[in-house]
């Protein structure tokens, strides 16, 4: 399997697999630890690409060299 | 002839095609491109594929043509007596001294015409296959980027702002302006999808804008936009209007909502707050592991039970309190889990290790039990005088013979 970078649904839909594993009880211990190492370093990694996203507003805008985002405030309703 | 006109003439004389050229010169500079209301008359649809007719009103006639290329993409068919607008450049046509109008674009004016039209563009697109469900792309569950596809100064956008951060506070919402009205409208929006494609940043587009006339959505209804969100990568809501207005745009999307504020909900749907998501899904990951940990004790517990003797107390005490421990730290933050957990581990592997009857053989303890059964000996009611017990050590065991039973006291039985 190649090892491209997974999307972040597919890094979640990887951490959901790893907490149904780890509660299904039936893994040995060492794998119930890697599971959850595995997992918490999913989170953690989730964690910070939401901490970046900070739920700003953006117009996109193109020039010369490419597209930029600028801060975007709606109009006042009239 | 008199003296006068002769000089006239011998001042400027110039030829036909010079003075053709200067009118086309004049007309095409100066209407480089018109939008024209009008009547449909004398149309002819000739075999080479393209159109020939006039635009008229109550005054005037305009010579127009269409060629093949252009009209290949109308949306409805022309007939005489149709009320169109059309959309062109103005030329001269030097062989005959006419003057002609190229329409590029057409559409039918009016309800009635707008409706059939409608239809029209359908029909032709489902024909196609547009409509199809498999061409459906899936919504994200937990968009990071939406991008909203509409004017930034209309109500559309600030209503879907307003959803998306009452539902999902830490999305990123990205307006890609275009003009929703009027002729330049279907363009315009084109280009706004093609840029969101070709930015590439967002994971679900709303493409839409606020209730209208009919007129006012109308460049929802034009093929050239049904062609680019069918032809979008990023997954597209559309958005139009009010709940009763549907549009071709809506029929080619990967989904329709009925508002922008139901497309924002669609985008971000209940329970998409990615965040709680993964705060939920870590918790449950803690939960699970400090189960495994309970469990783990358990098992210590047993393995205590579970064989012929006792181990000192304290080793019982203190392998509890590290399972206490090992759960208390499992409950702490994700940060510090990974760390403790390997902690964890050792030390449970050491307290396993120390219960292993075998570790404990090799200080010098034994476990006995009674035979025929091998049933453990705990007790000196477990076995008489002259029975038979069997004890265990590290490398091997011993079958043997009780000479004398007496309890701590000292007392024979």
């Amino acid at each position: 399997m190649s090892k491209k970078k997974l999307t972040f649904e597919e890094e979640l839909a990887r951490l959901e697999e790893l907490v149904e594993r780890l509660e299904s009880g039936e893994l040995g211990l060492e794998e119930s630890l890697s599971t959850f190492e595995e997992g918490t370093k999913i989170a953690r990694g989730l964690v910070k690409v939401l901490e970046k996203a900070e739920g700003r507003v953006a117009k996109l805008t193109e020039d010369a060299d490419g597209f930029v985002l600028e801060p975007f405030e709606p109009a006042e309703e009239a | 002839m008199s003296e006068e006109l002769l000089q006239d003439e011998t001042r400027q004389v110039r030829s036909v095609s010079e003075v053709t050229g200067m009118v086309k010169n004049v007309l095409e500079s100066s209407l480089p491109s018109v939008w024209v209301e009008g009547e449909l008359s004398n149309f002819k649809h000739h075999s080479s594929g393209h159109m020939y007719f006039t635009l008229k009103d109550d005054k005037s006639a305009l010579p127009s043509l269409m060629f093949k290329f252009a009209n290949q993409k109308l949306a409805f068919r022309p007939d005489n007596g149709m009320r169109v607008v059309a959309w062109g450049r103005i030329k001269v046509y030097e062989p005959q001294g006419r003057y002609q109008l190229y329409v590029e674009r057409m559409r039918p004016s009016g309800i009635g015409a707008l409706a059939q039209a409608f239809e029209d563009l359908k029909k032709r697109l489902a024909d196609e296959g547009l409509f199809d469900p498999e061409h459906r792309k899936p919504l994200p569950e937990f968009p990071r980027v939406v991008a909203v596809v509409t004017s930034p100064t209309g109500a559309a956008v600030r209503d879907v702002i307003r959803v998306v951060r009452a539902r999902a506070p830490m999305t990123e919402i990205v307006v890609i302006p275009s003009v929703v009205q009027g002729a330049d409208a279907a363009p315009s929006i084109v280009r706004a999808i093609q840029a969101l494609d070709a930015w590439g940043g967002a994971d679900v587009a709303i493409v839409g804008r606020g209730g209208g006339s009919l007129e006012d959505l109308w460049a929802f209804n034009e093929e050239a936009v049904a062609r680019a969100i069918h032809a979008a990568r990023t997954p597209i809501i559309s958005a139009v209007g009010h709940e009763v207005d549907v549009t071709i745009a809506d029929f080619v999307a990967d989904a329709r909502a009925a508002t922008p504020s139901n497309g924002a909900e669609l985008a971000v749907r209940e329970g998409a707050d990615v965040s709680r998501r993964v705060e939920a899904l870590d918790r449950r990951l803690s939960g699970a592991m400090r189960g495994m940990l309970a469990g783990l004790s358990d098992h210590v517990e047993r393995l205590h039970t579970a064989y012929a003797f006792k181990l000192p107390r304290e080793i019982i005490e203190r392998s509890a309190q590290r399972v206490d421990e090992a759960t208390r730290r499992a409950s702490s933050s994700v940060a510090q889990l990974v760390a403790a957990r390997r902690a964890e581990v050792a030390r449970h592997e050491t307290a396993l290790r120390l219960s292993d009857p075998r570790g404990i053989m090799a200080r010098g303890y034994a476990a006995v039990s009674v035979l025929p059964a091998s049933k453990p000996l705990r007790s000196v009611d477990d076995v008489e005088a002259g029975g038979e017990v069997r004890v265990t050590v590290a490398d091997g065991r011993l079958d043997c013979s009780v000479l004398r039973v007496s309890d701590s006291d000292g007392r024979t039985s």
